[in-house]
């Protein structure tokens, strides 16, 4: 007998008791497991549930690593962001007309769903990240007044994509629902899966994984932060092999979003990681041939050189709201125009970038980059047998002496140009801590770095508001000498002008203090046990 | 959370059906909703197929909280909470009397359940005592399902009095017929004449149904078995003007 009672809903915010899930993997066991709990139990079957998924994911997993999954199914339609553990329900919307290529928080309908969204996202765009079917039968367990005190649902999910695969790869098992006020009847439904074998996992393991691995992903695959993990005893060629072929890894796997213009982290990432491999073989010198480190070097500075225009645009279409709220909502209006433009000659250099990476010769680059990097290369260079240790720590030590050096030197009436080059040197001792940090404690490496992140936000923030003062500017002059600008625009310009102004010295006031904190005898003393040496740095 | 109570002096006029099936109603649209059986006859927990208990909850139901929300079990349908009945209920009028301010002790119990809830239908013993003061004082609708009949409604006139007198609130209290019979000549006329005169009855009138009768052996709302039935398109119209009433 089949009651028409309208499973599914059931559960909703409320909490299931963990371990909630039993994972089993072949069919005829889950009969036998059935057929044990209906000796035990009555069972009324309440129906059966299938449905479609299509699953959307940042390509840096930043829904994931916030424990969350965000689906779009057909029927009933509907966006779902709910918990990868417990398949909980965080948020849900209907979806709208709209169907842009890629999904950015503000093209979501407002409501909770949107706010999660742009929390976690940000400026990444959602993408589409393979399909998964689930079917959920619902089984009531009754007691002998035919009351449920208990529900068991029976989950099949299997990845909907690619059709061509022979065995699509499935997972399945049974849900225990407990009811409210019923808690012992469904511990003794959990004691006798167990008895029955079956296998207690505490969540994690959401049909949206089937989907990522039929799209050739896995959660947490790819990640914007570096970290090299180098053996200890390696040598320097081989560590920084390693270290370039990350990078290297890293650029490519960010093309195909800079080719289709997923969002604009793509072209960020790729340009930090060529910059990373930039700054290491400026850093590390003498490891590699020094042909090696001269042609890639240009090289690579090339390739970068051509995504400068389109970077430089992005951030400052990014940094419309920062705008905006530096202004009054009357000088708004004069904004609008010069965003419009903006967006123009991004279309412009976009084009333009990507002729740029698409060429044969970029291509060949990267190509005999990588072909260097795989091992069985030459090794013939003064210093490629050195310790990567060694090597890593003495180069530290420089940096930060540089650092020091150039950090004391810097008073109130120093010109910007000092903070900047000093800014630099920062960055410099900051990919040294990345590329060797893993043969370097691991708790004592972390502690070092916070110490700097203070200056180095300071120094970021100092540098952003100078090329912005410096852009303004130039937007301005430019608007004046042409003829028939509007007086908006001017207006507009005029007043973030003084505003980025303002937000500059106040930046600079607070280096001194961010820098006596770096200097100062514990953290010289941390630096002189991470690096080695004599230097006392003082 | 609003609070509605199904309550007549009265015993025997469709209050537990209505009870059971408002509840289910308001619950199928997505309120998560309480059904609370104060009635010691336990009618409304047996229909939901939950046992009554044994051990006595007067002293819970009043003290709210965690302690009353132990006591609640979920039903077989979404949205739908139910406060069983318990034997012990006989005793609460001892145990409110024995409390200061004790006209308002279940209303304030009840609001410590507001997060959980968007509604409680309350399932009212058929009397008069301190409970069904307790009861009155705690709904924000006070419905009275009255038989088309001169004495049902002579109850229900003893019922707007009481109020009066003991200076409770009767912005609240409204009526319904219930197990009305049409082919009766004096129900008919009585429906007529009530729904003419008094504006706190709801035009939706409940038919003397054999589909109602049958909540017994099914031990389930209507709805499950007979969703057509003239009774439960008159509940569904019910609640409909409940509803508005409410929201």
């Amino acid at each position: 007998m089949e009651r028409g009672r309208g499973a599914g809903t059931h559960g909703r915010g409320r909490a299931v008791s963990s371990p909630a899930v039993w994972w089993v993997t072949d069919e005829g066991f889950a009969r036998r497991v059935l057929a044990d709990v209906r000796h035990r139990f009555k069972v009324v079957p309440e129906g059966r549930r299938s449905m479609v998924a299509q699953c959307f994911e940042t390509f840096d997993w930043r829904l994931w690593e916030s424990g969350l999954v965000l689906t779009r199914s057909a029927r009933p339609a509907r966006w779902v962001l709910s918990r990868t553990d417990d398949r909980a329900i965080v948020a849900e919307a209907k979806p709208g007309k709209a169907a842009p290529r890629r999904w950015f928080w503000s093209d979501f309908p407002p409501g909770a769903l949107r706010d999660h969204l742009r929390k976690i996202c940000g400026i990444r765009a959602v993408l589409p990240m393979g399909r998964f079917r689930e079917t959920r039968e619902f089984l009531a367990l009754c007691n002998d007044d035919g009351k449920t005190v208990c529900r068991l649902v029976w989950e099949k999910a299997s990845a909907k994509e690619p059709r061509e695969r022979a065995e699509p790869s499935s997972a399945a098992g049974f849900r225990l629902i407990p009811l409210k006020g019923y808690t012992g009847e469904a511990r003794g439904a959990a004691a006798c899966l167990a008895e029955m074998g079956c296998r207690a996992v505490a969540g994690s393991d959401h049909p949206a994984r089937l989907a990522f691995a039929a799209a050739g992903r896995e959660p947490g695959d790819y990640s914007s932060k570096a970290r090299v993990d180098l053996p200890q005893g390696i040598t320097a060629a081989d560590a920084c092999r390693r270290i370039h072929l990350f990078s290297l890894d890293t650029a490519e796997r960010n093309l195909p979003g800079i080719y289709d213009d997923l969002d604009t982290e793509f072209l960020h990432d790729f340009r930090v990681a060529l910059r990373r491999s930039r700054s290491a073989l400026s850093l590390v010198k003498g490891v590699f041939p020094a042909r090696v480190e001269k042609r890639f070097g240009k090289d690579l500075a090339e390739i970068q050189r051509a995504t400068n225009r389109l970077r430089d645009l992005d951030v400052h279409l990014l940094e419309r709201g920062a705008f905006e709220a530096m202004l009054p909502l009357e000088l708004h209006a004069g904004l609008d125009g010069l965003f419009r433009q903006l967006e123009r000659e991004r279309e412009r250099a976009l084009r333009r970038c990507l002729e740029f990476l698409k060429r044969p010769v970029t291509m060949e680059i990267l190509r005999d980059w990588r072909a260097f990097l795989e091992p069985s290369a030459e090794a013939a260079a003064p210093r490629a047998n050195e310790p990567a240790e060694a090597l890593g720590k003495r180069l530290l030590r420089k940096r930060f002496r540089r650092i020091l050096k150039d950090g004391r030197g810097i008073g109130a009436k120093t010109p910007d140009a000092a903070l900047h080059k000093l800014r630099l040197q920062v960055k410099k001792l900051r990919y040294l801590l990345e590329f060797f940090g893993s043969l370097l404690p691991a708790g004592e490496t972390a502690s070092f770095v916070k110490r700097f992140r203070r200056l180095q936000n300071i120094l970021g923030r100092f540098n952003d508001l100078c090329n912005q003062e410096t852009w303004v500017r130039r937007r301005l002059e430019a608007a004046e000498a042409k003829a028939g600008t509007s007086t908006e625009l001017a207006a507009s310009l005029g007043g973030l002008l003084s505003e980025l102004g303002r937000a500059r010295a106040a930046e600079r006031a607070k280096f001194g203090r961010a820098f006596s904190r770096l200097d100062a005898p514990s953290v010289r003393a941390r630096a002189k046990a991470l690096f080695g040496g004599k230097d006392d740095f003082k | 959370m609003k609070v509605i109570a199904l309550y007549n002096i009265k015993g025997g006029v469709g209050k537990t059906a209505a009870a059971v099936n408002l509840a289910y109603l308001a619950a199928a649209e997505g309120r998560r909703t309480l059904l609370c059986d104060l009635d010691p006859q336990a009618a409304a927990t047996f229909y939901l197929r939950v046992r009554a208990g044994k051990r006595h909850g007067a002293k819970r139901l009043i003290r709210g909280g965690k302690a009353l929300d132990r006591q609640i079990r979920e039903s077989d349908f979404p949205a739908l909470d139910l406060l069983p009945a318990k034997l012990g209920f006989r005793n609460l009028d001892l145990k409110l009397d024995a409390r200061k301010r004790s006209r308002k002790r279940l209303g304030e119990s009840l609001r410590t359940l507001a997060d959980a809830y968007d509604l409680v239908v309350i399932d009212a013993p058929p009397n008069i005592t301190l409970l069904s003061e307790n009861i009155i004082a705690a709904a924000d609708l006070l419905l009275c399902p009255v038989i088309p009949t001169t004495l049902s409604l002579r109850t229900w006139e003893q019922l707007d009095r009481f109020l009066r007198k003991e200076k409770l609130p009767r912005d609240g209290l409204r009526a319904f017929f219930s197990m009305a019979e049409r082919r009766k000549k004096l129900h008919s006329a009585t429906i007529h004449e009530t729904l003419d005169s008094d504006p706190r009855f709801f035009s939706s009138v409940i038919p003397m149904s054999a589909a109602v009768e049958r909540m017994g052996p099914e031990r389930a709302p209507l709805f499950v078995y007979d969703r057509r039935s003239a009774a439960a398109r008159a509940f569904q119209a019910l609640w409909t003007e409940i509803r508005h009433q409410l929201y």
